[in-house]
C-alpha cells in the first residue's frame, strides 16, 4: 500500500516558522500541496471556499498554530469541529506552547493531535514522518460533505 | 496566803472568765471585718485592730460616742446619716447591713462601707449595748469600678471597630452586634440579637468547617486566625472574609463568650487574583513570544547544516540573514519586555513637573518620529488647544509616543498623511484623542489589540508591546486608554487624565477652542 501525497492547509503567522514546517514536509516528501494562510480568518474563509478561496481545495490536514492574529488558533479549531462537513479533516496542532492548560483546551475542542513546534528539527521531521504515516496511510480520511 | 487559794470557785470563775475574753480578743482581732463594741449609750468599750485601722482612730476611739468614731454619710447625697449602732440602740432591735455608705476617717478619707449592728443583752435579757460589724469595701467598689470601666471600655472598642464584630456566647448566638457589622451587612440590631451565628445572613456561615472551627474555639480555648472564608451570594457575587476569633471568659458568673471580627477582603483579593492572572498572563505570552523566534534560529540552523553538506553558498547566506533577523527580534523583544517592566518601579520616586502636552508632542514629532513622518510623509495637526498636566513627563512622553508610532505605522498611507490630536473635557478629568484617517481597526478587536504581544498582522516587525505600555502607563497615571473605531474610517484613541494631574488655567484655553 502506497501512501499517497496529503493535501496540507498550514495556518501560520510566523513567516519562519512557516517557511520551516513547509520545507520540512517537502524534505520528508510528505505534502506536495501546502497552502498557507496567516490567520484564523484567512483559515475559515479558506475552508468555507469564501470571497477569494472559491477554488480553495479540501485539505487532508490542517496544520494550525495557536497564537494567531485577528481569530484564534483554538477557535478555528472549534469552528471546524462544529461544522459537519468540516469536522472530519484531522487537524493537528503546532505550536510554541507547552503550557498544560492549552494541550487540554485543545483536545477538548478535538484537536487530533497536538505538537508542540520543537527546538530539535530531527525530532519534527520524525513527527511529520509519524503523521503521514499515521493520517496518509493507516488513517484514511472518511469522505465526508464533498 | 494567796487570796485564790482562800476562794477556789471565785478563782476558777476569774480565770474562765479571763480566758474567754482571751479568746474573744483574738477572735476579733482575727475577723477581716471591723467590730466595734459599745454601751447602752454608745461609748466604744472595745474595738478591734481591723477597726482601728479602717476608722484610723487606733485605740484612741476607746470611750469615745460611736457615732464619732463611725461617721457615715449618704453614698450619693453625701449628707450625714445616723451610724448602724446608735439606730439599733435606739430603735432597740438589729440593724440589716446598711450598703454602699460612706466613713469619714478619723484623718477626712472617704471609704465605702457596708455596716450592720445588733444589740447585746446578757443571759436575763438585760441590755449591755451594741456591736457594730462593718467591712471596707473600697476595694471592692475600686474593683467594680475597674469593671465597670473596663467592660464599658471593650464595648467601646467592639462598637467603633474598624472590622465587623460580633460578641457570641457558648451556645455561639450573637450577644452583641457592632456598628460596622449592622452597617456592613445591612441588619438591624433587635433581629441579630439572641440569633445563631449560623442563622444570620440566611445562613450564610452555615458553611465549610467554619461551625466546627468554632466550636473548636469554644471547647478548647484556642483562637481562630485569619480563617479565610469564601461566600457566594445568591447573585454569584463572591466574597471572601478574614474571620479572627478569641474566647473570652468571665470569671464572676463563668460565663464564655467569642468575640468574633469579621473582615472583608473581597477587594484586596479580587486585586491578588487579577494580579496572578495577569502575571500567569504575562509568564505565558513571554514564554511563546521568545520561544518563537528561538525555534526559527534553530529550524534554520538545521538547513544551514544540510545546505552546506549540499555546498550551496548562496542558500546558506540567505538562511544565517533569517537566522540574523529572529536573533535581532529577540533582543528587540527582550529590550521592550524590560522597558515594560521597568515603568513603574521608579514612578513613586521620580519627579513630576509641569508638561506643556503641545510642546512635547512637536518635541516627538522633531526628534525621535522624525524619520518614520517623513519617510511616509505624515504631519500631525491640532485640532483644539492641549492642556497643561502635572505629572511624571516620561510616563506621558511614551503614551503619546507610542499612539503616534502605531498611528503614522497603521494609521496613515497614501490617502490619509495627517494625524489629529486634540482634548475636550470630561466628567473628571480631560481627554486626549490621537486620531489616524487609515482603515481603521474592526471592533472585535478593540479590546484585544491592548494586550502583551497582540498584533492584528504579525508581518510588520512590531513587537507587539506598545499598547500594552500605553495601558500601564494610563494605570499609573490612574487613567485610563480605549480606542473608537470603525473599519474605514480611521481609528481615535482616548487617553483619560484625571483631574489631579491637569493644570486648572490650562483649562479656559481648552474650553474655548474644543468643538468635540
Amino acid at each position: 500500500m502506497k501512501p499517497r501525497l496529503l493535501k496540507f492547509l498550514l495556518v501560520e503567522d510566523n513567516d519562519d516558522h512557516a517557511e520551516i514546517v513547509t520545507r520540512t514536509l517537502r524534505k520528508e516528501r510528505v505534502g506536495n500541496v501546502i497552502h498557507r494562510v496567516v490567520d484564523g480568518a484567512q483559515a475559515l474563509e479558506f475552508l468555507h471556499r469564501d470571497g477569494e478561496y472559491a477554488d480553495a481545495f479540501r485539505p487532508d490536514i490542517i496544520l494550525l498554530d495557536l497564537n494567531l492574529p485577528r481569530v484564534g488558533g483554538l477557535e478555528v479549531l472549534e469552528r471546524v469541529k462544529a461544522d459537519s462537513e468540516l469536522r472530519s479533516i484531522p487537524v493537528v496542532v503546532l505550536t510554541t506552547s507547552d503550557v498544560e492548560t492549552d494541550r487540554a483546551r485543545a483536545y477538548e475542542v478535538h484537536a487530533n493531535s497536538y505538537l508542540t513546534k520543537p527546538m530539535n528539527f530531527d525530532r519534527f521531521s520524525q513527527m511529520i514522518r509519524d503523521l503521514d504515516l499515521y493520517w496518509g496511510m493507516w488513517n484514511k480520511p472518511a469522505e465526508a460533505g464533498d | 496566803m494567796k487570796q485564790g487559794h482562800s476562794n477556789p470557785e471565785k478563782s476558777n470563775a476569774i480565770e474562765g472568765a479571763t480566758r474567754e475574753l482571751a479568746r474573744y480578743e483574738a477572735t476579733l482581732r482575727s475577723i477581716g471585718d471591723g467590730v466595734i463594741v459599745t454601751d447602752n449609750l454608745g461609748r466604744i468599750v472595745s474595738l478591734n485592730e481591723a477597726a482601728e485601722y479602717i476608722t484610723r482612730w487606733g485605740s484612741a476611739a476607746i470611750g469615745v460616742h460611736v457615732s464619732e468614731v463611725y461617721r457615715v454619710l449618704h453614698e450619693r447625697s453625701k449628707k450625714p446619716v445616723v451610724d448602724p449602732a446608735s439606730r439599733a440602740l435606739e430603735s432597740d432591735t438589729p440593724v440589716d447591713p446598711t450598703f454602699h455608705s460612706i466613713l469619714v476617717t478619723k484623718d477626712g478619707d472617704e471609704i465605702a462601707v457596708d455596716g450592720s449592728a445588733t444589740i447585746v443583752r446578757g443571759p436575763d435579757g438585760t441590755r449591755y449595748g451594741s456591736v457594730l460589724v462593718f467591712r471596707d469595701v473600697e476595694r471592692r467598689k475600686h474593683a467594680e469600678r475597674e469593671l465597670a470601666s473596663s467592660s464599658s471600655l471593650a464595648a467601646a472598642v467592639i462598637e467603633n471597630g474598624r472590622h465587623a464584630m460580633l460578641v457570641l456566647d457558648a451556645e455561639l448566638h450573637v450577644h452583641a452586634a457592632n456598628r460596622k457589622f449592622l452597617t456592613t451587612f445591612g441588619c438591624e440590631k433587635d433581629r441579630v440579637l439572641g440569633t445563631s451565628f449560623f442563622e444570620l445572613l440566611r445562613g450564610a456561615w452555615d458553611d465549610g468547617d467554619l461551625p466546627a472551627r468554632l466550636q473548636e474555639v469554644i471547647e478548647s480555648r484556642t483562637q481562630l486566625e485569619d480563617y479565610r472564608y469564601e461566600h457566594e451570594a445568591e447573585h454569584g457575587i463572591r466574597s471572601v472574609f478574614l474571620l479572627n476569633a478569641t474566647p473570652i471568659f468571665t470569671d464572676a458568673e463563668s460565663r464564655q463568650f467569642l468575640v468574633i471580627s469579621i473582615e472583608n477582603v473581597t477587594a484586596a483579593d479580587n486585586e491578588l487574583r487579577r494580579r496572578t492572572q495577569e502575571v500567569d498572563q504575562f509568564v505565558y505570552t513571554v514564554s511563546h513570544d521568545l520561544k518563537s523566534p528561538l525555534v526559527s534560529i534553530l529550524g534554520y540552523l538545521a538547513f544551514v547544516r544540510e545546505e552546506l553538506e549540499l555546498g550551496d553558498v548562496a542558500e546558506v547566506h540567505r538562511l544565517l540573514a533569517r537566522i540574523e533577523r529572529a536573533a535581532t527580534q529577540m533582543g528587540t523583544l527582550i529590550d521592550d519586555l524590560l522597558a515594560l517592566s521597568r515603568l513603574g518601579s521608579n514612578t513613586g520616586r521620580a519627579p513630576i513637573s509641569r508638561i506643556d502636552v503641545r510642546s512635547l508632542i512637536k518635541e516627538l514629532a522633531t526628534t525621535t518620529l522624525a524619520p518614520q513622518m517623513e519617510a511616509k510623509g505624515v504631519e500631525i495637526e491640532f485640532s483644539s488647544s492641549l492642556p497643561c498636566l502635572v505629572t511624571h513627563r516620561t510616563l506621558v512622553l511614551q503614551a503619546f509616543s507610542n499612539l503616534l508610532t502605531n498611528a503614522i505605522r497603521y494609521g496613515c498611507d497614501e490617502d490619509a498623511k495627517v494625524i489629529t490630536v486634540g482634548a475636550k473635557r470630561a466628567t473628571n478629568g480631560v481627554q486626549f484623542y490621537v486620531r489616524d484617517h487609515g482603515p481603521g481597526i474592526d471592533p472585535r478587536y478593540h479590546e484585544r489589540i491592548f494586550d502583551l504581544f497582540q498584533r492584528l498582522d504579525s508581518r510588520d516587525g512590531s513587537t507587539g508591546v506598545g499598547l500594552a505600555v500605553v495601558v500601564k502607563v494610563m494605570d499609573l497615571l490612574d487613567g485610563r486608554v480605549w480606542v473608537e473605531s470603525e473599519p474605514g474610517h480611521g481609528a481615535t484613541f482616548w487617553l483619560q487624565v484625571p483631574m489631579t494631574s491637569v493644570v486648572a488655567e490650562s483649562l479656559d484655553d481648552l474650553d474655548r477652542t474644543s468643538n468635540a
